[in-house]
Formats: C-alpha cells, structure tokens, sequence
C-alpha cells in the first residue's frame, strides 16, 4: 500500500491529460457526442439529458477521467497536506465538485439500464481512488 | 454512380450521426483512447518527490 507515503500533485501532466480528454470528446462522431454542461437540479431523481444505453459510457468516462485526473490535488487538500491553496486550486476544486455531480448523475442511467458496463467502470474507478 | 456517393458512404462510418449496430467497432475504438488516458492519470499522483 502507498496510502503513506508522501506525494505531490503533478500539474503539468494534469493539464496535459485534461486537454488529450479535450481532443478525445472533439474528435468524437456526432453520433456519439454528450452534453457536458448540463445542470444537476438538487432534486430526489436528477436525470442526466437522454443518451442512447449503448454509448452512454463514454459519456460516464468522460467525467470519471475528469474527477480521477485531479484526484491527487483532493487528497491533498482534505488531507490538510497542500500548505497553501490558491485561486488556481479553488478554481479545480469548484470543477471536481461539479464533474462528481454529472459523474454520479451519469452513472445512475447505467444502473437503470443494469448496464453490465457499470461494473467494469467500478473495477476501473475504484482502483485509482484507493490508492 | 455518382463520383460523390462512395465517399459519403465512407464519411457516414467514419462519422455517424446516428448510431447503428454496426457501430459497436467505432465505440470500441473510442473507449480504448479514452481508457488510455485513465491509465496514465495514475502519474499525477507523484510520489516521494
């Protein structure tokens, strides 16, 4: 386990990997393209807008790559080990909160479905998050 | 035939608009890229520096 040991967040390849997630979704076909932005009312039942089941992975991907790209820089903050915060750091942080809601909001159409993708996405998750 | 067709016939599968059960290779593909990205996430937590 390397759940001790101390660690950096490493902002350079963050921002590279969140613009190669950029790229991804632009060169995406329009068949299979989502919206990004959409709103997560804070009611009992949010409902992501319609995706067809048999994509709507990509769609949970997307913000699942997101939340586990800045995952680190969480850990550190809760963790209390990220000695100053900056806008900068406010800024991912209002991001990350945002992308958790779509995340989860995305994933609860896969479990309506019984997605069988939904459990490859937890082995793919989960792994990262315990680390 | 019309010179045009083939190569919007070709467009069309490089590029639907809708999905067909065809498509599942194109998806495949896509989910591969994206899971690639996933893999190397794993560097930003940089440890022991």
């Amino acid at each position: 386990m390397t759940g001790e040991r101390e660690f950096t967040y490493n902002y350079e390849l963050a921002k590279q990997l969140k613009e190669e997630l950029e790229e991804w979704f632009d060169a995406l076909p329009p068949a299979f393209k989502f919206d990004r932005y959409f709103a997560v009312p804070g009611d009992r039942n949010p409902v992501p807008p319609y995706m067809d089941p048999r994509i709507a992975m990509l769609r949970a991907d997307y913000f699942g790559h997101s939340i586990v790209i800045d995952w680190p820089l969480i850990e550190l903050i809760k963790t209390g080990r990220l000695t100053s915060i900056t806008l900068t750091e406010e800024e991912i942080v209002r991001r990350w909160i945002t992308l958790c809601f779509r995340f989860i909001t995305s994933l609860a159409t896969l479990v309506d479905h019984y997605h069988p993708n939904f459990w490859i996405m937890a082995n793919a998750y989960v792994p990262w998050i315990s680390i | 035939m019309n010179p045009g067709t083939r190569l919007e016939e070709y467009e069309q599968v490089l590029n639907p608009t809708k999905i067909s059960e065809s498509d599942e290779d194109l998806y495949l593909i896509h989910e591969y890229k994206v899971r690639s990205i996933l893999h190397r996430s794993k560097g930003v937590r940089r440890v022991g520096t």
